[in-house]
């Protein structure tokens, strides 16, 4: 059995031939799938991204499981609850660290053209390290002076050129910027600002330091988080969600992609760019296969099945899917890159993002493959003439 | 002469047509590179229209707003008493409050809560230009009621007249429906009296800046000037005389700062021109593989028209009509299936999906070009033909 599948190998296959015979042609071909493909690998790195950008905030905290009031719409947008609560589960066992976060937004005034645009505000206890971000604790003895914050670099132009020692408007209040951070900018703030808890609180006349919008608790690894959780839940009333890291970004996943329409407007992108790689593959192989319907039908008169023959076209397609697909990822690659550098989008390729494109790829040649090969079965060997 | 394009016009379509199964399979592959576009481009201006239609409902000729609120939808309010002010330019007719503020949703039951916008205004003027509403002038004018956007499905469902639910903490109950259209930063439209606005609104810190509101607050003033009046230029004098806190703008201008401030900062605009690029490089691609199969295919026929003495040119004439004539024929079903997606898209998520002349011009000249441009490269290939070639 194995020496005849090894012996049947007489040279390389009928596709690849079929395939290579018109180069140009095969260049065509090859070009037209990989911009469908492009499109395709667009489409979802748009989506993926939309989903990174989501939990940025989460990203760049430090904490095992957050508490949030159930009103909250996402991290960024909060309704505060009060920082008693958080306190009260300071003593459940596995919790080593609480720690309260405060976000809101406030007024920047640009220094430059002195025009006024929402700016998110950070706050923080500076004897907590709820922030992943390495330059912030290097200004902890600045930013605890009043009236001072640090400034992220990555906030976009209209704000003013970032730079310490600038002194503008915030709030109500005349502000110094003592420091620079880098923080990848979300959809709703595209400009942030970190400061102390007490500067927090001076920043929002009305506003206790007890009211507090993220509660952060860091659990002893050694401790299973979801035993933790259920004895959080015991003592905290219904209305605070307690969330590990992982619902606390699905949570956010799930209001962006919602609210930016993303996952609808990109699914159609990826259906339409679908539709058209197929029908250009169709296209393509329905032309090879009618200039070459007459060897097609001499095939069959000599005694070939329409299985094997059906084979072949299916076998086109999957070499077509390969090739297109390599320089399509390519492209692909290179519209992340300057999406990423227009937008700002989080946009990356990554494996998964890969291997699901060329699924669909290869899925979107076989339905093709599929739709031409009807052709070749209907073929009588009298139509050699 | 004319004769001359006639044949030319002929033999194209004979060479596109006489495999009629290939030229609807090529029509086909055409429409879908230009629906592709379509989707693209439609995605794009939705995504600014659907949030501007709400200006385009405004009963006014000029519209007033705090200096500082750089788009429309921005939270900066001017005091009541600038509206007094510009409203005693003689010019000016008469101006009205519009107050607007994303407010929480809760529905009854749940603890999740959602955005959802919500505009007030005196009902029984018509402040906003949308059909059906001066009849809830009255239902209105009772203590916490909304009206909802039967257009603008939400997360949870469409809402009802009846349903009851909680808005910023305080139980308001629908008492009808109206139509407007999905914007991009809130799960809902609402529209109640001026005040029931202010019940819902009052005494508490409101918003993403946590600000406490009054109706002295005023999000947008609605102006209409006397007959007669230049609106261009008069709101270009009033702007001199105002105080610096404020400033009036005429609906378009108001529009088109909303406009640039979502195509800049949003990247969106971006996004979607990337994807018609794509799509039209798909279409070259698409229309060039077919030509040129059509010239490989009868590559003995053109030998002989040009051992006939037809010149490199003439015999490009004929490719570049094969490609017009596929670009023209796939765009119409091209447009008709745009349509219909366009449509399923409004009514599953009420994003506005309008089809206008300026996309489909766009559309339709960027097919047209992407037809010459494969047309030509094409027709390379006959240059290189040699009339010998016949016998190959």
């Amino acid at each position: 059995m194995r020496l005849r599948k090894l012996r049947s190998w007489g040279g390389p296959p009928l596709a690849w031939l079929n395939l290579i015979y018109a180069k140009n042609r095969l260049v065509v071909a090859i070009a037209a799938i990989s911009f469908a493909v492009t499109m395709i690998f667009m489409q979802f790195g748009l989506f993926v991204a939309v989903l990174k950008g989501a939990t940025l905030v989460y990203d760049h905290l430090n904490f095992d499981i957050v508490l949030m009031s159930s009103k909250s719409l996402e991290a960024t947008y909060t309704q505060t609850f009060s920082r008693k609560q958080l306190y009260r589960v300071a003593g459940v066992e596995g919790v080593t660290s609480v720690m309260p976060c405060y976000i809101g937004f406030k007024a920047w005034r640009n220094p430059e053209n002195k025009q006024k645009r929402s700016i998110l505000v950070m706050g923080f206890n500076l004897e907590d390290r709820i922030l992943k971000i390495a330059e912030v604790h290097k200004h902890l003895s600045d930013l605890q002076r009043q009236d001072t914050v640090l400034l992220n670099l990555l906030s976009r132009q209209e704000y003013g050129s970032p730079k310490v020692g600038l002194r503008t408007e915030l709030g109500k209040r005349r502000i110094e910027v003592v420091g620079l951070f880098s923080m990848s900018t979300t959809f709703r703030a595209d400009a942030s600002v970190i400061v102390s808890d007490q500067n927090f609180v001076r920043l929002n006349p009305g506003r206790s330091i007890d009211d507090i919008d993220l509660g952060l608790i860091t659990i002893n690894p050694k401790y299973n988080i979801n035993t933790t959780i259920d004895q959080l839940r015991q003592l905290l009333p219904e209305n605070i969600e307690i969330l590990n890291r992982s619902q606390a970004e699905a949570r956010d996943q799930e209001f962006w992609v919602r609210a930016s329409l993303i996952g609808y407007v990109f699914s159609i992108g990826a259906f339409v760019s679908f539709t058209v790689g197929t029908v250009i593959i169709y296209q393509i192989l329905y032309t090879d296969v009618t200039d070459h319907i007459q060897e097609y039908a001499t095939l069959k008169a000599i005694g070939y099945g329409s299985y094997p023959l059906a084979k072949v076209v299916l076998q086109e397609s999957l070499i077509l899917a390969v090739l297109g697909f390599t320089p399509g990822f390519f492209i692909g690659l290179g519209l992340y890159q300057i999406i990423y550098m227009v937008t700002k989008l989080p946009i990356a390729m990554s494996l998964q993002l890969g291997i699901l494109v060329f699924i669909f790829t290869v899925l979107m040649c076989s339905i093709s493959a599929i739709l031409s090969i009807r052709k070749i079965i209907v073929i009588h060997p009298a139509d050699v003439f | 002469m004319s004769n001359w394009i006639l044949f030319k016009l002929y033999l194209a379509w004979q060479n596109l047509t006489f495999n009629k199964q290939r030229f609807i399979v090529a029509v086909s592959a055409v429409a879908f590179a230009v629906t592709l576009m379509f989707v693209q481009v439609g995605f794009r201006n939705s995504y600014l229209d659907t949030n501007f239609e709400y200006i385009n409902r405004f009963n006014a000729d000029l519209i007033l707003v705090n200096s500082q609120r750089y788009v429309s939808f921005a939270d900066t309010t001017f005091k009541k008493n600038r509206l007094y002010l510009v409203e005693k330019f003689p010019e000016v007719k008469v101006a009205y409050p519009l107050y607007i503020h994303i407010a929480n949703w809760r529905n009854k039951g749940e603890t999740r809560e959602y955005p959802m916008r919500l505009l007030g205004y005196n009902i029984s003027k018509s402040i906003l230009l949308i059909s059906g509403i001066k009849k809830y002038t009255n239902t209105l004018k009772l203590a916490d009621t909304v009206i909802v956007d039967r257009k603008f499905r939400s997360p949870f469902g469409q809402l009802q007249k009846g349903d009851v639910a909680e808005i910023i903490n305080r139980k308001v109950k629908v008492v009808g429906t109206f139509e407007l259209g999905r914007v991009t930063f809130a799960d809902g439209n609402l529209i109640t009296s001026y005040q029931n606005f202010l019940r819902i609104i009052a005494n508490k810190p409101v918003g993403i800046s946590g600000k406490i509101r009054t109706l002295d607050d005023i999000d947008i003033g609605l102006l209409q000037v006397n007959t007669g009046v230049n609106i261009d230029k008069f709101a270009k004098e009033i702007n001199k005389n105002l105080p610096g806190d404020i400033r009036i703008f005429t609906k378009q201008q108001f529009i088109n700062r909303d406009r640039i401030y979502l195509e800049s900062s949003t990247g969106i605009g971006f996004i979607f021109f990337l994807g018609t690029i794509v799509g039209f490089v798909v279409g070259i691609i698409v229309i060039y593989n077919i030509i040129y199969s059509d010239i490989l295919d009868n590559l003995p026929q053109y030998a002989t028209l040009k051992a006939m003495g037809y010149s490199n040119s003439s015999l490009l004439y004929v490719v570049m009509a094969e490609s017009l004539i596929l670009s023209i024929f796939g765009f119409f079903p091209g447009f008709g299936f745009s349509i219909l997606i366009y449509n399923r898209i409004e009514n599953a998520i009420g994003l506005l999906m309008k089809i206008n002349l300026n996309s489909t011009l766009l559309v339709f000249s960027l097919t047209i070009i992407m037809s010459l441009i494969s047309g030509y490269i094409a027709s390379r290939k006959l240059h290189k033909v040699d009339p010998v070639d016949i016998y190959e």
